[in-house]
């Protein structure tokens, strides 16, 4: 029972797919050892493994008309969130930011011109997560965008990667209460009701680590006196 | 790649000291370096072994409390406050030597040890900063910040302090004319004198208050609107106590009197100088406390006054006093949080405390020593009562770092729970037969002193212990023969005394030594000179007074527990610096020359009171 149990894991589920995905496609060198670093085991402790929070700034919800503004991630490991080895890049584009998310995310088109080429920031960041779980909260917009990028760019099918979600996480236990139907599930909100302090300023890379921060406070409240393991914690 | 940065984790740091003392770009160095981690209720730092790094911490949100190992609370620590400075000093081998714990869920920043060292390495005129907050830290609870001006006031005596300016009008004196003399003499505060006592004061407040607001005829006699019964205090009184008085009463203004002599009036103006004083008053916090956990939380507090007074070279005995107050003032409240949280008391009782806690000789390692005499009609159900109430108390103050007494002469105790005719009945037996009963049962009890309840049961049962003495021929000499069968290690430098074996090896025990054969004398110089004080200072200057101590010998006693007391204090005090358990074991190798000097002629001195006491008492 316990073995079949484990094989249909989700993690197990994305070792398997791993697997075919490196053996089914010709992948250039950095994704190829970013698909063969070793995922974490299903009893593996959650502490103890490497993370990199993540979060992309973008002009809309859709990667096929709209952009990455910028790229924001930082490691955390072994609890430690490591703001020495935080990386935030603007992406140079040739394509006017229209006025309402330039407002929103306070990016004007000057910190664009002195970003990089997008090329060369996905390259960066796939060499910063290989080997790292992926956190993001509401990951569904920077999988899209990532997503998007890998097809353009190297005609592949969606990446096989390791994410653990703060908003889903966050609405997995308080669905518990019953109270998540009015709950608001922004970043600011979800810290807030964590006792996380509010962070006026606004960017990818505090995002980041906003997130980062969330998620060991998600996962100390989740598994409070009992062992943290990858069995029991939602990935996506 | 350079070296990104995110401003709100800079502008936290830029606010906090030190970290607002440096320039703005090594403020950005320092933001770079850390590291962030969360920390769950209940969750502790792992400061690591030597294979991790260590870290200067940062709470960005929640808090904190640190322990030293002996469980002891070192301090409470919240939003802003740093901890683990002690890294910065040479790499201590025993700097963590407490614990962290967070008490809420906390954010925690750890700034990279190395890092800061290169950093302040590289800007040698920083460093200056991280020092000597170091010390600081290290040295007192982060809650009490004291200037050394505020330090002192408190230990100075009334007559210090106060001002000698006062009116002093007669009950008759028509308001008016108190009123011109208030104004006269620059005092808010008049006294108010009939047949030569004081019967009342006024103040420049309840003129407005009492006589202008109520409409009362200004001519007026002016005992119509006094305050009946002031509170008045000594000359030779502490600053702590009249500020305490003040704050336990609401106050600002009492009056100091001696015999019935009006001296002058000490003010809140003579003691607020700024109000940063607010910070110190643990005592009006004590007494403000709502609950027993709120009283242990004030732990830290408390052991940095202790620190404060014996690190400011204050006197042994004021020492004492101060710490004798606190933990008066511990108790008293936590009496009435008990009366509270079991309801009204079914009978009259007095709560007594006894032992050191009687003679005013509290320090940091004291125990509880206590007893309840209960009404002589007190029922076998107000008797449980009584004693689920003192277990409470004594609980709550073992929790507030008043470990409970290992002899177990405590009003939790049944047997120490008694009413008065079982006091009376105690004492009797004790004394007729003090070599068949333990005699450390009386000794603990020799010194007893009332803290609430009916004061009366209190000096009826002291009255009736001097009968008792009076009476007996052999008690004296028996507590005599007891006392001196422990000599004071004249041989100290040569290790003839040193404990031998285990923990304490080559140590010397210098309280069952050295201090508690000093109070084992003065107890019987006081008791056979019939007085009733406790405290040892004051029972060898009575002792002096009646003819059976010579001044010189006095003097030389006198100097003798200081010295002793002071080095048992400083003792203490290197223990909590270093993070130990304070304890009383001395190492003799420690001592220079002038200390080794005094040490062995206060040794002597207490030799040569024993064979004047056994002279004088045992008539073999």
């Amino acid at each position: 029972m316990v073995p079949l149990f484990n094989y249909y894991h989700a993690l197990n589920k994305l070792k398997r797919k791993r697997e075919r995905y490196i053996s089914k496609y010709d992948l250039p060198d950095n994704i190829k050892s970013l698909l063969k670093a070793p995922l974490p085991g299903l009893d593996d402790d959650l502490f103890e493994v490497d993370y990199v929070a993540l979060d992309f700034e973008t002009t809309g919800f859709y990667p096929e008309q709209d952009q990455i503004l910028s790229v924001g991630y930082l490691p955390l490991s072994n609890q430690k969130i490591l703001v020495s080895e935080a990386a935030e890049t603007f992406i140079k584009s040739s394509e006017k930011i229209k006025a309402e998310t330039a407002v929103i995310n306070h990016i004007v088109p000057e910190m664009l011109e002195k970003g990089l080429p997008l090329d060369e920031v996905m390259d960066m960041l796939f060499s910063a997560i290989t080997g790292k779980v992926l956190i993001a909260h509401g990951c569904i917009i920077e999988k899209r965008f990532l997503d998007y990028y890998i097809a353009k760019h190297f005609q592949l099918p969606p990446l096989p990667l390791l994410w653990v979600d703060t908003l889903s996480i966050e609405k997995s236990l308080t669905m518990h209460k019953g109270t998540h139907k009015s709950a608001d599930f922004r970043l600011a909100s979800t810290r807030a009701r964590h006792g996380l302090p509010e962070y006026s300023a606004h960017g990818a890379l505090i995002d980041a680590l906003a997130t980062a921060e969330l998620y060991l406070a998600l996962l100390k409240k989740r598994f409070a006196g009992t062992k943290a393991s990858f069995r029991h914690l939602k990935i996506e | 790649m350079p070296q990104t940065l995110i401003p709100n984790i800079h502008d936290f740091l830029s606010k906090i000291d030190p970290f607002d003392k440096l320039p703005r770009e090594l403020q950005r160095q320092i933001a770079g370096s850390i590291k962030i981690t969360y920390l769950a209720k209940g969750e502790q730092v792992h400061f690591g072994g030597e294979h991790e790094l260590r870290y200067l911490y940062v709470i960005r949100t929640g808090s904190m409390e640190q322990r030293k190992r002996s469980g002891m609370l070192r301090a409470k620590l919240s939003e802003e406050d740093l901890f683990g400075f002690t890294f910065l000093e040479e790499h201590k081998e025993d700097a963590e030597d407490y614990s962290a714990t967070a008490i809420e869920s906390t954010l925690l920043y750890l700034i990279p040890h190395a890092e800061l060292l290169k950093i302040l390495e590289e800007h040698p005129f920083f460093a200056e900063h991280f020092a000597s907050n170091a010390q600081v830290r290290l040295h007192s609870a982060l809650d009490v910040v004291w200037s050394d001006s505020e330090k002192g006031i408190f230990v100075k005596k009334v007559s210090d302090v106060a001002s000698d300016k006062i009116a002093v009008v007669q009950s008759y004196t028509p308001i008016q004319e108190v009123a011109r003399l208030i104004i006269e003499v620059c005092s808010p505060t008049a006294v108010v004198m009939e047949e030569g006592v004081i019967v009342g004061v006024i103040t420049d407040r309840d003129m407005t208050k009492r006589v202008i607001l109520a409409g009362v005829d200004i001519q007026s006699p002016v005992s119509e609107v006094m305050t009946l019964n002031p509170l008045t205090i000594g000359p030779n009184d502490l600053v702590l106590k009249a500020s305490s008085l003040m704050m336990q009463h609401n106050i600002r203004s009492l009056p100091v009197v001696e015999n019935n002599n009006v001296l002058g009036v000490l003010t809140t103006t003579h003691l607020v100088r700024n109000n940063r004083m607010q910070a110190v008053f643990l005592i009006q916090k004590i007494n403000y406390a709502e609950t027993a956990q709120d009283l242990a939380l004030l732990t830290s507090e408390r052991q940095a006054i202790f620190e404060a007074l014996v690190e400011g070279q204050v006197n042994g005995d004021v020492i004492g006093h101060v710490m004798t107050m606190i933990m008066d003032a511990y108790n008293r409240r936590l009496i009435q949080m008990a009366e509270d949280h079991f309801g009204k008391v079914p009978c009259e009782y007095a709560w007594i405390v006894a032992g050191s806690h009687a003679r005013n000789e509290i320090h940091m390692l004291s125990d509880q020593d206590s007893a309840i005499i209960l009404s002589d009609n007190a029922t076998a159900s107000d008797r449980l009562y009584f004693q689920h109430f003192a277990m409470w108390i004594c609980n709550a103050l073992d929790a507030c770092g008043f470990p409970l007494c290992t002899g177990k002469f405590m009003a939790a105790n049944p047997k120490w729970c008694q009413p008065l005719r079982v006091w009376k009945a105690y004492y009797d037996k004790w004394v007729a037969n003090p070599e068949y009963d333990c005699l450390l049962n009386v000794s603990v009890f020799l010194e007893t002193r009332w803290l609430c309840g009916n004061q009366q049961f209190v000096s009826e049962l002291q009255s009736h212990l001097f009968a008792d003495i009076e009476k007996s021929n052999g008690f004296l000499p028996s507590l005599v023969r007891d006392s001196i069968s422990v000599n004071p290690p004249l041989g100290i430098f040569n290790s003839l005394v040193l404990e031998k074996t285990g923990e304490h090896s080559n140590t010397l025990n210098i309280k069952r030594f050295a201090l508690t054969l000093l109070v084992d004398l003065a107890r019987i110089y006081g008791l056979s000179s019939g007085s009733q004080q406790t405290e040892t200072t004051a029972r060898f200057i009575h002792a002096h007074e009646q003819n059976i101590l010579s001044e010189d010998m006095l003097k030389n006693v006198l100097g003798a527990f200081r010295f002793i007391t002071q080095i048992r204090l400083s003792h203490q005090l290197e223990d909590l610096k270093e993070g130990r358990e304070p304890d009383n074991q001395i190492d003799p190798n420690i001592f220079g020359s002038f200390e080794r000097k005094h040490l062995k002629d206060a040794f002597r001195i207490i030799s040569d009171l024993q064979d004047s006491a056994k002279l004088r008492f045992i008539r073999e």
